[in-house]
């Protein structure tokens, strides 16, 4: 019985911890692949999801290693010009040792299966959605008495956006709202990242927005309010507002400036930092860095604050190979040396034929007077 | 709501192993989790250690990178020289303490929040092993008052057959166990010591584990009281146990309904 829970809570544990990366954008490519803009490949203003007209012709023509047709379904079928559709399919290999009395744990297991639907009506509206399921593997009615909490009716079925836009042209002003991540930060895919994962993007966290902005060659800025999934209370219990400006006025170089205030179960913060990143032509690499002070107020303690930040850099060496470096610190608390991680991870990604991708992550994680954590995972993901 | 005293409750002699921890919060040894009584055999009194507690939380900067110096000016160019480059390269002003509150105000959104109430696993739509961190309340109750299953074969009353014995819901099995942080799941958990480590991607830095069994020396409390006097912090010196997200009014474990 004890194998058995003790296998119950890692293949659980494995399934939170990777799966469902969700379908998100490369920030790595901006720059590097000659597309300065988010929504120069996705049909969202700020990255992420469904990619457009351009961005399929581009995976096949330019960033997959053997070339191929990076139309849906291979350019099978033809969709309408008022619908598109799409999918997001990964399994993953994952190796932890976190210091466990049991060693390394190993598993293999689903990572992401998502749908994704866009229907363009007139006007430059259009609507959004994905559907999908979450991953995990632990049975919700053993073990637990019935009496404590329990997993709410069908949260593994998810719906990481879902949304309503208004946008005339891929250049100009936008609104949008429903359910997806405020434009903010890097937008690394890794939800891992300190600067993801610490800062209110995690894995589902998701929060339901208003938001709008303006989208320019040289420039782009938006602005969003959000609160909680009240619906089905997947993710955090934030509410609040953010904005996020970004210059790309010197050729090269990306310059943003964020904030972003939230209020969320017995505490409020306050997030003000920034985004680089510059492209290193001769070397096929773009440096990526973002920084971030989080002020933080409690109900009856003092407040606090917190930088979480990384740098780092991607290389292109080869067409169809990317590389990624990515150093990170997550100081909990400036005022305690000790309340901090590190961390270092590599990233190699192959893109072989459109559709289709290869990853290998390493991750080498360092608590402040504790053990280091290390991850391999290695991923095999296709979309539609 | 059904208030039960908890099995450790602090109405024992003062010279038993209950009081002698309570008294023995700076000798803690956070290495190896044990407890190391003081060379002069001094148990002192739950008042005197949860009024120094309190008074060090109040005076957090004593042992701040801040020499004492008799100079203001000394102080501030000090203060100058180390601290402003430290904090440049991303470290503190090294103090000895940890200035942080140990209190579940500061805990909850901290610690178990982020680190805990993640989507598939501790939040309120997963609730994995019945655990919902998702907020303040939520997560201390999943701490200190759910149920268990236990074995009883003339249990009548919230039993179900399983495997083929007879198992009933009944209070409780706290993941801390206040005032002990040596015997609370939860820091064998933190610790990997026994147990499967969580959170189960990345082991919380040491000053973060101190600061959990900080919170459960005091005593594990719901509120930070203000300082008005020792022992009125600790509610009357009585440890009881919250309310389970299901218990009814009426003291009997309720319906099971969920959300």
């Amino acid at each position: 019985m004890r194998r058995l829970v003790m296998a119950l809570t890692w293949l659980t544990a494995a399934a939170w911890l990777f799966q469902g990366r969700d379908a998100r954008a490369y920030p790595q490519w901006q720059l590097l692949s000659g597309a300065n803009r988010c929504n120069q490949c996705h049909f969202s203003p700020s990255g992420g999801g469904l990619l457009n007209g351009y961005g399929r012709d581009a995976s096949g023509d330019e960033l997959s290693s053997f070339g191929g047709n990076g139309a849906f379904l291979h350019g099978a079928a033809e969709l309408p010009d008022w619908l598109r559709l799409g999918g997001d399919f990964r399994g993953a290999f994952v190796a932890n040792d976190v210091g466990n009395p049991d060693g390394v744990r190993r598993a293999l297991f689903p990572m992401q299966a998502d749908l994704q639907a866009r229907v363009a009506l007139p006007s430059g509206v259009s609507v959004y959605a994905s559907v999908g399921v979450r991953g995990q593997v632990r049975r919700n009615d053993d073990l637990v008495p019935q009496y404590n909490y329990q997993p709410i009716d069908g949260s593994r079925f998810i719906s990481r956006e879902h949304y309503a836009m208004w946008q005339p042209q891929p250049l100009g002003p936008y609104a949008r709202a429903g359910r997806f991540y405020a434009p903010f930060g890097l937008r690394l895919a890794e939800h891992v990242t300190y600067v993801r994962r610490d800062l209110g993007f995690n894995l589902l966290q998701e929060t339901y927005n208003l938001s709008g902005g303006y989208v320019a060659e040289g420039w782009e800025a938006h602005v969003t309010a959000f609160a909680p999934d009240f619906l089905r209370h997947m993710g955090g219990s934030e509410r609040g507002a953010s904005g996020y400006a970004e210059t790309r006025w010197v050729p090269g170089m990306a310059l943003a400036a964020q904030v972003r205030w939230a209020d969320g179960s017995g505490y409020a913060r306050t997030t003000a930092g920034g985004v680089a990143k510059y492209h290193l032509a001769m070397l096929r690499t773009v440096l990526l860095a973002e920084g971030n002070l989080v002020h933080w107020t409690y109900d009856g303690v003092p407040a606090r604050r917190q930088f979480v930040g990384g740098a780092g850099a991607a290389v292109w060496p080869v067409r169809g190979v990317l590389v990624t470096l990515l150093g990170e610190r997550n100081q909990e608390d400036l005022g305690v040396r000790f309340a901090a991680w590190n961390a270092a991870t590599g990233l190699v990604s192959w893109f072989p034929y459109a559709h289709v991708e290869l990853q290998v992550m390493g991750r080498v994680q360092f608590p402040a007077g504790g053990e280091a954590a290390q991850t391999l995972l290695a991923q095999l993901h296709y979309w539609l | 709501m059904a208030h039960r005293r908890h099995p450790a409750a602090v109405d024992a002699p003062r010279n038993d192993v209950g009081s002698l921890r309570l008294s023995t919060e700076a000798r803690y040894d956070h290495v190896d989790g044990g407890f190391k009584e003081s060379p002069d055999g001094d148990a002192g009194t739950r008042s005197a250690h949860v009024a120094q507690t309190l008074q060090e939380r109040r005076n957090p900067g004593d042992a701040s990178c801040f020499i004492a110096v008799p100079v203001r000016v000394r102080t501030f160019v000090h203060a100058l020289i180390v601290c402003v480059p430290a904090a440049l390269v991303g470290t503190a002003c090294g103090q000895v303490d940890d200035p942080r509150p140990a209190a579940w105000e500061y805990l909850s959104p901290r610690l178990f929040q982020p680190n805990c109430a993640t989507s598939s696993c501790h939040s309120r739509a997963a609730a994995v092993s019945g655990l919902d961190f998702s907020d303040p309340d939520r997560g201390y109750t999943s701490l200190t008052g759910l149920k268990v299953w236990i074995v009883d074969p003339q249990g009548r009353k919230n039993c179900l057959p399983m495997e083929g014995q007879t198992v009933c819901q009944r209070d409780f099995r706290p993941m801390v166990t206040p005032f002990d942080p040596a015997q609370s799941r939860l820091v064998h958990m933190l610790r990997a010591r026994g147990a499967s480590r969580m959170p189960p991607d990345r082991p919380l830095p040491e000053a973060d584990i101190q600061l959990v069994e900080r919170w459960i020396l005091n005593g594990a409390r719901r509120h930070l009281a203000p300082f008005d006097g020792a022992d009125a912090a600790l509610d009357g010196g009585v440890w009881t146990r919250p309310a389970g997200p299901m218990d009814a009014a009426d003291g009997s474990l309720g319906d099971g309904s969920t959300d």
